[in-house]
């Protein structure tokens, strides 16, 4: 048994008194900066690399890591807490999270968030242990075309994720598409829609975009409308906070999915964990008996993406490690970490490099281990800060978001943008738009245009190299199935709306 | 006897002098800009360097990343900078010659604006394709891109980046045409090639040197005048006859115009010492770094040169031109 | 009152701008270039865009033209806040110093909520730009500067 022994190897390093401290404390700051919002885990990542520099280089990045997948748990308790996502990655968890809380059961939200995150993270980290080397000749199988068509697939099946008009949802994926187009063209090097800013010629900040949307625009909904009750701190107990059995039961499945589409979104380098929490979100509500309940408060709408999160951040390291191709910019970031430290990952890390690489993974699950420690009763804590008054939560989150956004590139256009997007926020909230799926839109797009295009250069404009590649007709022949669906799905609520307000209008008349 | 007298005292003037200048000049912290997001070569250059200057020196230099707009930002940032030696920048082709041509938002003259501090390094570039290929020499390459035009497709990190200007010197020098597909980035370049779908590239060696003691890619040819001390087995595509290719991805440090000289010549004395500490050059080589040097004047000639040579190449393609 | 019938113009509004968004993409699109199958321009993916949000902007119109639902007033005053604040702190950061700029956002931004007493604003302001003080500028080292000089 290989496995086994190199299992043996690797916790035998992630024991050791150092690693375990370093671990504890990447996994803290982690929580910590991915409960602020905006104050993502890139920017704390970025901050501590040179501290790491006198580190051996297996702790530094047990360490960095840490941060990076701590702030994922961290993430959803502001989500739930207060509608505003700690990290991008956390959007998701607003829909049904926020409701969970209004209806006094933010402890719950918040107790299913960490155990759904830990089980996702075991489970892909027992993934990784079995299948990265296989990733690795699995991913070289997979180009262009089958990228293209895979974030197809993701958006058509998310694209009716949001409560509410079908229509709006798509139009908002369109908004998401146009504000993902403005930067350079990469084929053609045309700086599009960057209306002659320099801070525009990459695109519109991701960061400065989401926290606008869903941040700032949430604090205007909250304190231009019904002022907030604060909660009784009082009424939190233990009890309180832990879901029924039923409930506990009917969460397993939800889980095991959201961890399933975690897991092979985040295989494929590029993709990112934002991409997967929407389809697992998705998956629930196609698969619910009464999909009506998402965007209610169903815990199946936070469970699933906060376990496909998770997952797919810990599977993003199997291409990172094994291929040396990073799925996104943070991935990049610790990639270039390893190779500050003389490490170069690729085929034969996992060879030459064995202690290191099973350290790492085993540190990863020691880490989740103390994530949940920590986690479960510092939910209490968390639930408390809602009797905090709002009129002094408010202004400390718009200085978190500031410092959040600013930090990422220190760009004070970035700020201007946060205030475009806040308003705009609010303003669609206001008028049924939800934000959600421009932020789809906005991450898929520009990949897609990408890969769209190198495809049809490697076939050299021939279009039947979407379905000519087994793994992209396969893809293509489930966007065709799920288009279907989701067309009659829209026309029915179509008519179904007509119908209400016909009926509402004579009701009122 | 007399000469040697007044040559010790000649060193000893000087070493007062250098002295001074030394206690006048670095005062407070030194801030060293890095026009790419952490983590990439000219991170690991940077901070390698930054921490061999600080101990000459005697004040911390710290890296700041400030990526975007292809270098832009970070260059106009320092453009814009006190020219008093605390802003530095990491400099190469893209910064003072590539970017302020192509990149229509850019705002500042990359020559004109900046003083030369001195080169610190480079990154040999790689004409590689894959095993699978069935390709063994530049020969075969060449062959299979004369069968007919576009047939052989090549990889580059975007539109005017170092690997898209080899390939298009590659195509005039051998008078075929490639099909040209840009990548964001190297790794995903680095895949496509591994797993066939583009045929072959220029492309930064160090990420790829595991698979080139694996087998699984070759490097052709090297992209530079002479031979790389990290990949000694790999001829110059001069020695194979394809004419000069000096494309190596270098780097240096810039501080803004007007910089007063005695600080120029700190820095570079500090840039200098820093290379030769052994720790430094240790990190550097680790990773296919190799250490190239250059004294403030000599780095000015040696940019007007790759001006010219990457703007010609720019204008025979028409990369940048309007469309 | 009998709503239907009547056009709502919020809503008719909303599906006119998405339609002129899809108009400018589209129109910009055939600015940038379509290119060929073997060599798609960089002008495509905006047409592409453009022509599926004007398709979806005419839908909405139909649907909803005639909804009865009617946003509420704007709150001018937390708008104005807000993006007062988060102005003063894009000026003030690089000028006065991070200390500054947090005190004043935080200040500012306070008052755009109805409920807020100068006075507690004022210490808010305070305790935050002293907890950012220490957390972002003396634990984490951001690359900013905490005062003016």
């Amino acid at each position: 048994m290989d496995i086994l022994a190199n299992i043996a190897l690797g916790f035998e390093r992630a024991v050791s008194l150092d690693a375990l401290l370093f671990c504890f404390i990447g996994v803290t700051i982690g929580t910590f900066v991915g409960v602020l919002p905006g104050v993502g885990a890139m920017a704390a990542v970025a901050l501590c690399l040179p501290f790491t520099f006198y580190l051996d280089p297996t702790i530094a990045l047990i360490m960095l890591a840490g941060i990076f997948y701590g702030a994922q748990y961290g993430s959803s308790t502001a989500a739930i807490l207060l509608n505003v996502p700690g990290t991008v990655t956390s959007a998701v968890t607003c829909l049904d999270g926020y409701p969970m809380s209004q209806q006094g059961r933010a402890g719950v939200a918040l107790f299913i968030t960490t155990i759904a995150s830990f089980v996702g993270g075991t489970i892909a980290i027992i993934l990784m242990m079995m299948f990265t080397p296989v990733v690795a000749a699995l991913a070289l199988r997979f180009s262009s075309a089958e990228y293209f068509m895979i974030m197809l697939l993701g958006l058509v099946a998310a694209s009716t994720i949001s409560p509410g008009s079908h229509l709006k949802s798509l139009a908002m994926i369109g908004v998401g598409l146009a504000l993902g187009l403005v930067g350079t063209d990469i084929n053609t090097g045309t700086v599009r829609f960057s209306f002659g800013q320099l801070a525009l010629s990459d695109g519109v900040s991701l960061v400065a975009m989401a926290m606008g949307l869903f941040g700032v625009g949430e604090i205007l909904s909250s304190i231009g409308g019904a002022p907030r009750k604060p909660m009784d701190a009082k009424s939190i107990t233990l009890r309180s906070m832990l879901p029924s059995r039923s409930e506990v039961k009917s969460l397993i499945n939800p889980i095991l999915r959201g961890t399933g589409i975690g897991a092979i979104i985040g295989a494929l380098p590029g993709s990112g964990a934002t991409v997967a929490t929407f389809m697992a979100y998705a998956t629930e509500k196609r698969v619910a008996k009464d999909p009506s309940r998402f965007g209610h408060g169903a815990p199946e709408g936070v469970a699933a993406p906060e376990a496909a999160n998770n997952s797919a951040v810990q599977a993003a390291f199997m291409p990172t490690l094994s291929l040396g191709i990073p799925g996104d910019a943070l991935m990049a970031f610790l990639l270039g970490a390893m190779m500050i430290h003389g490490i170069v990952p690729g085929p034969r890390f996992l060879v030459e490099q064995p202690v290191m690489f099973w350290g790492l993974i085993a540190s990863f699950w020691i880490g989740n281990v103390i994530l949940v420690i920590l986690n479960l009763p510092l939910i209490g804590i968390w639930v408390r800060m809602l009797s905090i008054p709002y009129n002094i939560l408010f202004p400390a989150m718009l200085f978190f978001i500031c410092i959040g956004v600013y930090s990422v590139n220190f760009q004070v256009f970035d700020i201007y943008a946060v205030i475009v997007f806040g308003v705009l926020g609010f303003l669609m909230s206001k008028l049924g738009y939800s934000p959600a799926p421009i932020l789809l839109g906005f991450i898929l797009g520009p990949m897609m245009e990408e890969h769209f295009k190198r495809a049809l250069l490697m076939s050299r404009g021939d279009l039947a190299i979407f379905w000519e590649r087994p793994i992209s007709a396969v893809l293509l022949a489930a966007v065709v199935l799920l288009l279907i669906f989701s067309v009659r799905e829209i026309m029915r609520q179509g008519r179904a709306d007509k119908q209400r307000l016909i009926e509402e209008a004579q009701d009122a008349g | 006897m007399k000469t040697s007298l007044i040559a010790a005292l000649a060193i000893g003037v000087a070493a007062i002098a250098t002295g001074a200048s030394a206690q006048d000049f670095p005062q407070r912290p030194i801030t060293l800009v890095n026009p790419y997001s952490a983590g990439g070569p000219a991170d690991l250059i940077g901070r390698t360097v930054a921490e061999g200057m600080s101990q000459v020196l005697g004040q911390p230099v710290v890296v700041e990343n400030r990526p975007g707009a292809a270098t832009a930002i970070a260059a106009t940032h320092v453009a814009q900078s006190q020219p008093d030696g605390y802003t530095l920048l990491i400099a190469g082709s893209p910064t003072h010659v590539v970017t302020p041509a192509i990149q229509p938002d850019a705002n500042y003259d990359g020559i004109g604006d900046f003083t030369p501090v001195s080169t610190v390094a480079l990154v040999p570039n790689v004409l590689v394709v894959s095993a699978a290929s069935g390709i063994t020499s530049v020969e075969e390459l060449v062959a299979r891109a004369e069968e007919s035009a576009g047939a052989v497709s090549f990889a580059s990190v975007g539109q005017g980046s170092l690997p898209h200007l080899s390939s298009l010197l590659f195509q005039q020098e051998t008078g075929t045409e490639l099909t040209h597909i840009p990548y964001g980035g190297a790794a995903p370049a680095v895949v496509d090639i591994l797993a066939g779908n583009v045929d072959m590239g220029f492309l930064n060696a160090p990420p790829m040197m595991e698979y080139f003691s694996g087998g699984e890619l070759i490097p052709l040819g090297l992209a530079a005048s002479d031979r790389a001390s990290g990949l000694p087995d790999v001829p110059t595509m001069e020695e194979l006859g394809y004419g000069t290719f000096e494309m190596s991805t270098w780097y240096g440090i810039s501080a803004p115009a007007d910089t007063p000289e005695e600080v120029v010549e700190a820095l570079d004395n500090a840039i200098a010492q820093a290379l030769e500490m052994p720790e430094v050059q240790e990190r550097l080589t680790k990773q296919g770094v190799e250490i190239f040097y250059k004294p403030s004047a000599e780095f000015a000639s040696y940019l007007e040169a790759d001006a010219d040579r990457m703007l010609q190449l720019l204008e025979v393609s028409g990369v940048g031109a309007p469309q | 009152m009998n709503t239907f019938g009547k056009t709502n113009w919020w809503e008719a509004g909303t599906a006119i701008l998405l339609f002129a968004l899809g108009a400018y993409l589209a129109w910009s699109g055939f600015g940038f270039g379509i290119g060929q199958l073997n060599r798609v321009g960089a002008g495509f993916f905006p047409l592409a865009v453009g022509v599926m949000l004007m398709g979806l902007a005419v839908a909405i119109f139909i649907q909803f033209r005639q909804s009865a639902a009617q946003p509420r007033k704007l709150p001018w005053r937390p708008i104005a806040a807000i993006a007062a604040g988060l102005v003063a702190f894009a000026l003030l950061v690089t000028t006065l110093g991070f200390v500054i700029a947090t005190a004043v956002l935080v200040f500012v931004t306070a008052l755009g909520d109805r409920t807020v007493h100068v006075r507690r604003a004022a210490i808010t302001a305070i305790a935050m730009a002293v907890f950012g003080y220490v957390v972002f500028i003396v634990l984490f080292r951001l690359p900013l500067n905490p005062f003016w000089w």
